[in-house]
């Protein structure tokens, strides 16, 4: 725990105070968008909208008009499937730039665009490994990409199918550690809770610069790496701005009763014109490891 | 017509039966031994034996004079000097030539005298020049109840004070960052106490202190906003005097004594708060009552050594030691966390009058300032409590320099001073992480190095009363690690041209280079911030300035009165900003570089300045009205907006009147006055949450492993996005305080005693320090209410 009791100190000593005070107001109700392209066949859209700050049950946005482009040729319309689940079946493609439009009654038209990664060419590189360190081999990284781990509990069994499937008693894993040169340090954790040298709070973003993209990188992660899914996540530049945003907002409040909350200015990102939310897409390369399988 | 013909024919007669006799001329020019300022007004006499008097004159508003003598061969005369403000000069000259000489005067110590200074601004201000002593710095009242200089700037037009309280100082939209601030000529990058609350320097060795926002000399460099220099006052060197204060706040010694007599003196002080003791005790009282584990210290000090000595007439060397320390520690079970900040400085200068119109001064320091959070996690399962990993944010720079320059007068009113700086600095910046018990995985940032030589020259023309131009150039280059070789020229303009003998308008252009940066952490002017040199990455922050102004002197009988009025734009390149400065003070950030972007200011402002001097009542106003903006590429998505203390309106007042001042029934000298401070300002902008929507969770984030738990604000923050202002959208209340103390001075054959009552926000306002949203509703911090002080003195 990072609780800066010292700055409660040194306020107490200054004779500080605090007061509920009444601001101005300057709230008034958006539209909301979520919606991040993947490699499945179905896409899926939130369409809510926004609230007064600290109120956190959403109302969906009844109607609309949803509509998904791919290099401004229009793929088809979202279909509202549940309360504010709106879906469209498509597989998007790499390399293609997506746009989203949204038409709600007595509202401006919401626009928002992005491109579909590349997947990433990374795979298991020989190395002494463990079940604790796992080498790999960059061939191309194209866009940032995010690494992290679903540690497998479930079955003791063969698995029959190679094909790497996420089961709900998977876990994400805590903390994993690299060496890759271009890995973005701003979520290093504590290093007193763990094994690794220098642990990464449950992601590490990688951005490999522009000129050694295709240069192949030979590297490690670390953690408990004996049987889990290692998702290689290739993000759009919005998907990346938006996941490193929501992660750092996070961050600020990992302590409790931290006075330096209180200086909290970080805006998540958002990619929406006349609206609020994430319109972006990643591609998944996932990587499986079984120590007792071999595999 | 007539009578005025015979007139004209008898005195060019009258002047050939002067020349018929053989007079010599002695000439010359007074000057103030510290700043080297002319001094008029003087008393200038030549006695023949100390007995008949010659001669005599008075000196020129610049200082200069001309006495005529009979030619004497094989005698010597006695020139004597006097000045009601200064310590009297007598030189022997040879009576067989023309003489011209360069005579220096002493100071008399306005501190420790019968003296009282009733204005807070002296004659000479204008737009860009604002000097003011320690005893006129107390009429900004502190809130350590002491004199503060720093403090004192926030009275001063063009300067936003930082967040409530706080010694930030954001002089004409610009970063407090981008201040210079020197003590004895030495600048210093950590100059505040008890987190920005006042400043390092203790008033008993300042002589004054001189506040320039533009038409800067080319002698200060490395600035890219004003320069605030302070000089030291130099002890007599024939008599011991000190002085002891007590405040609730800070305990000084001042010392001064000779070591040589008429040759050597040294200055010795000392500050040190009495607070962090009444926390200490706190925290003795917890351990009594079996809080076990939790641990607090803290100190709070500063000393100053000042050795000045005068070898002969025209060499004089003075040596200086400085150390300043502010430390934080509290303790508990699971972690340690400190802070640290401060200074220690050596300074060596030496100056020597080569002739009366050529001096050469060098000087030559090395300074160590440092600031540093550190937290310390405990390894709580190892029954020795051994640290299992350390965690630093802070930095650390060494600097050291030798400056050399000369100064020649090539007349009365053209002075040229011309110079090389040389300085050799490795900068410390950044985290720091270590793990005890696996030191090969350590990481720490390695040192910049960096090197910046400057040559610079400065012309100088005044005619008094008529005008005053200045012009400089100053060409820098900069080398060292993470930057090529780069180099740079500033130029320095400044007119000041007398309209009339009463007023006239002053005009300012600088273009001004500095090559380090300053991340600021909490926009507070506390020294708790990140200095980085400019590289490659992140280049050297450039200002380009253009002021015009209008200034007016009036005096009648014993009113003095001043006004100055100006405008100003400001355009600032290369400025540094954290993304969010949240993310490195909450050590989220493991280097620096990934949290810092590099951008543009624009700032412009009208400025309007008065003093009013009177017998009994010295008042000063200063008001500004300006707009500043910024521009990110990765801030505010890339749009202008404005800068967090962009506060529109400025205004300060400030007023001292003495009630009495008489001599009691001991035959004791007694004065009693009052000051009373009104500082009103337009609020600091911030940036708030404005409502909340639907977030995308992180990958996964509800297949978190058991027992992986986070505060629920964390895990909110998740699920939810807040929906923010734009950057620095929403403007807090304005600033508003009223302080009020009252001082009695009583005088003693041999001692003075000074009792001073303050009361900072007398008003108890809460000024809103910042604005958060916490447990379901808006709360506002304000961290300095009331606080009123006592300061008893007694100078020796």
């Amino acid at each position: 725990m990072k609780t800066n009791k010292l700055c409660i100190v040194l306020y107490l000593l200054l004779g500080a105070c605090v007061e509920d005070i009444d601001i101005e107001n300057k709230w008034e109700q958006k539209i909301v968008v979520n919606c991040t392209l993947d490699t499945s066949s179905v896409q899926i859209l939130k369409l809510t909208y926004s609230n007064p700050l600290g109120v956190h049950y959403y109302d969906e946005v009844e109607t609309a008009t949803v509509s998904l482009y791919e290099d401004s040729s229009m793929l088809g319309h979202f279909t509202k499937t549940a309360y504010a689940h709106w879906e469209l079946k498509y597989r998007p493609r790499a390399g293609k730039s997506y746009q989203l439009k949204v038409e709600v009654p007595e509202h401006k038209e919401i626009r928002a665009s992005t491109t579909m990664p590349f997947p990433l060419q990374i795979s298991k590189a020989n190395g002494n490994d463990s079940g604790t360190r796992k080498h790999l081999n960059q061939k191309m990284a194209n866009s940032p990409y995010w690494l992290f781990i679903l540690r497998q509990k479930k079955s003791e069994q063969y698995p029959m199918n190679l094909t790497p499937q996420v089961s709900a008693s998977d876990e994400l894993e805590n903390q994993l550690g690299t060496n890759h040169p271009f890995s973005d340090h701003f979520n290093i954790s504590d290093p007193a809770e763990s094994f690794i040298k220098q642990p990464f709070d449950m992601y590490i973003r990688i951005e490999t610069p522009e000129e050694k993209a295709e240069t192949p990188h030979d590297f490690y992660i670390e953690g408990r790496l004996s049987k889990c899914l290692l998702f290689c996540r290739a993000a759009s530049p919005e998907y990346d701005r938006y996941l490193k945003s929501s992660i750092q907002k996070i961050l600020v409040y990992e302590a409790s009763e931290d006075p330096s909350q209180w200086f909290d200015e970080n805006e998540v990102y958002s990619n929406i014109e006349n609206g609020l939310g994430i319109f972006a897409a990643y591609s998944d390369h996932i990587l499986m490891y079984d120590d007792d399988w071999g595999i | 017509m007539k009578e005025r013909f015979y007139y004209t024919i008898l005195l060019v007669i009258c002047s050939l039966a002067t020349i018929g006799q053989e007079h010599i001329s002695i000439s010359g020019i007074v000057l103030e031994s510290d700043t080297k300022k002319a001094i008029p007004s003087c008393n200038v006499i030549v006695r023949n034996g100390q007995t008949r008097l010659k001669t005599g004159t008075i000196s020129q508003g610049d200082g200069t004079f001309l006495i005529h003598i009979k030619k004497s061969p094989g005698e010597t005369v006695d020139l004597q000097i006097s000045h009601i403000n200064y310590q009297n000069k007598s030189i022997q000259l040879s009576a067989d030539k023309d003489q011209q000489v360069k005579i220096y005067l002493k100071h008399k110590d306005y501190a420790l005298s019968n003296v009282n200074v009733y204005s807070d601004h002296l004659p000479e201000n204008r737009g860009n020049v604002f000097s003011f002593s320690p005893e006129q710095a107390k009429s900004s009242i502190s809130i350590a109840g002491e004199p503060d200089v720093i403090r004192h700037l926030s009275g001063l037009p063009g300067v936003a004070q930082g967040i409530e309280g706080t010694l930030g100082l954001f002089v004409r939209g610009s970063n407090n960052g981008s201040n210079r601030v020197e003590f004895n000529g030495v600048p210093f990058y950590s100059y505040s106490h008890l987190v920005g609350l006042f400043s390092a320097f203790p008033s008993e060795v300042i002589k004054q202190s001189t506040f320039r926002p533009g038409g800067i000399p080319a002698q200060s460099g490395d600035l890219s906003s004003s320069i605030l220099q302070i000089t030291k006052k130099k002890a007599k060197a024939d008599s011991l005097k000190g002085k002891i204060s007590l405040s609730p706040y800070l305990v000084g010694a001042y010392l001064a004594f000779p070591l040589k007599k008429e040759k050597v003196s040294l200055q010795l002080s000392t500050r040190h708060s009495i607070l962090p003791y009444i926390l200490n005790g706190i925290a003795d009282l917890n351990e009594d009552e079996d809080v076990e584990e939790e641990q607090m210290k803290a100190q709070v000090m500063d000393f100053t050594a000042i050795l000045d000595w005068q070898v002969n007439q025209h060499n004089s060397i003075d040596l200086m030691l400085y150390a300043s320390n502010d430390y934080f520690d509290f303790k508990d079970e699971s972690n340690q966390n400190k802070l640290n900040w401060g200074s220690k400085v050596a300074k060596l200068a030496w100056e020597c009058q080569l002739s009366p119109v050529l001096e050469w001064r060098t000087k030559s320091y090395f300074s160590h300032s440092y600031s540093a959070r550190e937290s310390i996690y405990f390894n709580e399962y190892r029954s020795d409590h051994h640290p299992e990993s350390q965690l630093k944010l802070g930095t650390k720079l060494n600097e050291w320099c030798v400056n050399s320059e000369l100064q020649y007068d090539f007349t009365d009113r053209l002075k040229m001073t011309t110079g090389l700086n040389y300085q050799n600095r490795a900068f410390h910046p950044a985290s720091e992480k270590t793990l005890y018990e696996q030191n090969s995985h350590s990481k720490s940032s390695p040192d910049l190095k960096v090197g910046l030589l400057a040559a610079y020259a400065n012309f100088r023309y005044h005619i008094p009363q008529k005008m005053e131009l200045m012009a400089g150039y100053r060409h820098t280059i900069q080398s060292g690690d993470n930057s090529s070789k780069v180099s740079n020229f500033d130029l320095r303009f400044l007119a000041d041209i007398y309209l009339h003998k009463k007023m006239g308008i002053e005009l300012t252009f600088d273009k001004l280079t500095q090559y380090y940066h300053v991340l600021e952490g909490l926009p507070t002017g506390w020294s708790l911030n990140v200095l980085i040199p400019s590289s490659d990455l992140h280049p050297e922050e450039v200002t380009k300035q253009l002021y015009a102004g209008f200034f007016l002197k009036e005096q009648q009988k014993d009113i003095n009165f001043q006004l100055t009025l100006g405008a100003y734009y400001r355009k600032m390149k290369n400025l540094l900003s954290y993304k969010n400065s949240i993310n490195l003070f909450g050590l989220n950030d493991a280097t620096w570089e990934d949290e810092v972007d590099v951008g543009k200011g624009y700032s412009y402002g009208v400025e309007l300045s008065g003093s009013l001097q009177a017998k009994k009542l010295g008042a000063t106003m200063a008001y500004t009205l300006s707009k500043s903006d910024r521009k990110f590429k990765e801030i505010n998505q890339g749009k202008s907006y404005p800068f967090k203390f962009d506060r529109r309106h400025i205004l300060n007042l400030q007023t001292k009147y003495t009630v009495a001042e008489k001599i009691n029934k001991k035959n004791q000298k007694v004065k009693q006055f009052v000051n009373a401070v009104l500082a009103f300002s337009t609020g600091h902008k911030t940036t708030l949450p404005v409502s909340s929507y639907q977030g995308v969770l992180p990958p996964y984030w509800n297949q978190r492993a058991n027992g992986w738990t986070l505060p629920i604000e964390a895990d909110n923050n998740a699920y939810h996005r807040q929906e923010m202002t734009a950057r620095n959208a929403y403007k807090m209340k304005d600033y508003f305080r009223i302080d009020l103390a009252y001082t009695f001075v009583k005088y003693r054959k041999k001692s003075k005693r000074e009792l001073s009552i303050s009361i900072f926000n007398v008003l108890n306002r809460k000024n809103p320090y910042l604005y958060f949203y916490d447990e379901e509703r808006w709360q506002q911090l304000s961290i300095v209410p009331i606080m009123p002080s006592v300061r008893w003195s007694l100078s020796f």
